[in-house]
């Protein structure tokens, strides 16, 4: 079990797409071309990169909502004494970090069940 | 019987090595034995050239800090058949230069401590100085600092994090939780002068919460915890949200203050 | 307070893209269960409903909201990654600079293809 998860690691690479993104959508004002039933943004690839990007967002956003939570100072208790074995602000937002990994799996499914197609 | 464990030790000496190295020891180890007890044993009767801090060999005075198989660790309160079976690891702290062998260059985190002003800061320096009373602070006021005054400066936070280990001008958990320590504190009025700091591009806000220094500290500081109501406080101070109390009074006698009501008044005085 | 302030607009910043752009995945790309926003049936991104989003005025304004507000918590986070690097002042000072003009220049081609597409929508004319 991880003790806390970042947010600026792999998912935080989605700034990279996100730049792309606004070139590629901005285009859409010079044409549907690329939208148009196969074409370019309905080959099988880019719907797996769809997915992925999704998927990173799903995560990202979650664990920065626990971030949003920590950093703030509201999930990680108050100051107590320290009395052997020590209890941190680690073992406080830990029931935090479960729940937002479990419904970013939760999304995660969604998506999924989305981009398979299996959604009509 | 005792057990033979290997004790791999970095050493480096910056007069004669390019580069520091691991040598092995065999030390033989018995139940209860200190990682120190094995450094000891070492110097005793093995290789006398190996250098390290320590003072204390209780887990108070924070000279010990090192890099145990992957893990900053006091050498003093950590017994080597609860980390190791057969191999232990010694190293000296990440983070910091080496100046010999287990001897991590610790000035970087004071001269940072330093610049935090960690001590009670108040208008009237005067009365600070040349105190004249006490400071009326309650048991609840004190508990809201008092897990960060435990710390001992071993430096095991530091060596830790994540952040400190790529930007070298990150001020790190140790230092702003002593900030922490002394915003919280009743008796300070120092805070916004702090903020100057722990508020910069290399300050509270280079923290991400990763947790290792509150993992690691051997003294349960929990310096994370102390970093984010720090973040907290910055916020609320830029927002100005912030609560706009007083630093505590000081008081100069008897029947000032504030009573407790189910105390019995104190007999007449005598002399 | 400057750190303070960017860092306390980057978080808000996270909270506004947290509903904005879950409605934007809630839309496009969970849009086999939700079918949101898209009243002409079928894929989110058929044409007819690409056209009935782009002639919104919601929708123009809540993509405008969302690329200013994923710019600068994006290209914040671009920039507390890069200052992890201990770098020199005088180079902290360009890379902001940097990272700013590349922000605006991104949301203005950003919003000018927001307005020109809301505007051929309206037109009527095809895409």
């Amino acid at each position: 079990m991880p003790r806390s998860v970042s947010n600026s690691g792999m998912t935080g690479r989605i700034r990279l797409w996100a730049v792309v993104h606004i070139v590629v959508t901005s285009l859409r004002a010079r044409g549907i071309y690329l939208w148009v039933e196969g074409g370019f943004f309905h080959q099988p690839m880019f719907k797996f990169g769809e997915f992925l990007v999704f998927a990173a967002f799903a995560y990202h956003a979650l664990n920065g909502v626990r971030l949003v939570l920590v950093e703030l100072g509201f999930a990680v208790g108050k100051p107590i004494e320290p009395i052997y074995p020590y209890k941190t602000s680690l073992n406080v937002q830990r029931p935090l970090l479960i729940a937002m990994m479990i419904l970013a799996v939760i999304f995660l499914a969604a998506g999924g069940y989305d981009f398979l197609g299996l959604a009509k | 019987m005792p057990a033979e464990i290997d004790f791999h030790v970095t050493r480096f000496n910056p007069e004669s090595d390019q580069a520091p190295y691991v040598k092995t020891y065999q030390v033989p180890v018995r139940a209860g034995m200190t990682v120190l007890d094995g450094l000891h044993y070492i110097k005793e009767n093995l290789d006398p050239s190996l250098a390290w801090r320590y003072s204390c060999r209780m887990g108070v005075c924070g000279s010990c800090g090192m890099l145990l198989n992957g893990r900053p660790m006091l050498a003093c309160n950590t017994q080597i058949l609860h980390i190791a079976t057969t191999d232990l690891t010694v190293g000296p702290l990440p983070n910091f230069d080496i100046i010999r062998d287990l001897v991590p260059d610790l000035m970087t985190m004071f001269e940072k401590h330093v610049a935090l002003k960690p001590y009670i800061v108040r208008a009237d320096q005067a009365e600070i100085d040349d105190p004249a009373g006490e400071f009326f602070q309650s048991p609840e006021e004190l508990e809201a600092y008092l897990q960060f005054t435990y710390c001992i400066k071993c430096g095991c936070c530091m060596a830790a994090c994540p952040t400190l280990a790529t930007d070298a001008r990150y001020l790190g958990p140790m230092p702003l939780a002593a900030a922490q320590r002394y915003n919280a504190d009743t008796r300070d009025d120092g805070r916004r002068a702090r903020n100057q700091l722990t508020g910069s591009s290399h300050g509270a806000f280079r923290c991400h919460y990763a947790g290792e220094c509150s993992r690691v500290c051997p003294k349960g500081v929990d310096p994370a915890k102390a970093v984010q109501y720090l973040k907290r406080q910055l916020v609320l101070d830029y927002l100005h949200l912030a609560s706009r109390k007083k630093p505590c009074a000081k008081l100069h006698g008897p029947g000032q203050g504030k009573p407790l009501t189910n105390i019995t008044p104190a007999p007449a005085r005598t002399v | 307070m400057r750190e303070t302030k960017y860092w306390t607009w980057h978080m808000a910043a996270g909270v506004v893209i947290l509903f904005l752009l879950g409605l934007h995945m809630l839309i496009m790309h969970v849009g086999g269960i939700t079918h949101l926003f898209a009243p002409n049936g079928g894929e989110a991104t058929s044409r007819e409903n690409s056209l009935y989003r782009d002639g919104s005025l919601f929708f123009l304004v809540t993509y405008i909201v969302l690329l200013g507000v994923a710019l600068y918590h994006g290209l914040y986070g671009l920039r507390t990654i890069l200052f992890e690097l201990t770098l020199k002042p005088a180079v902290e000072k360009a890379v902001s600079l940097v990272l700013l003009i590349a922000g605006l220049g991104l949301f203005g081609l950003g919003a000018w293809a927001a307005f020109a597409t809301h505007a051929i929508a309206i037109a009527g004319a095809r895409g």
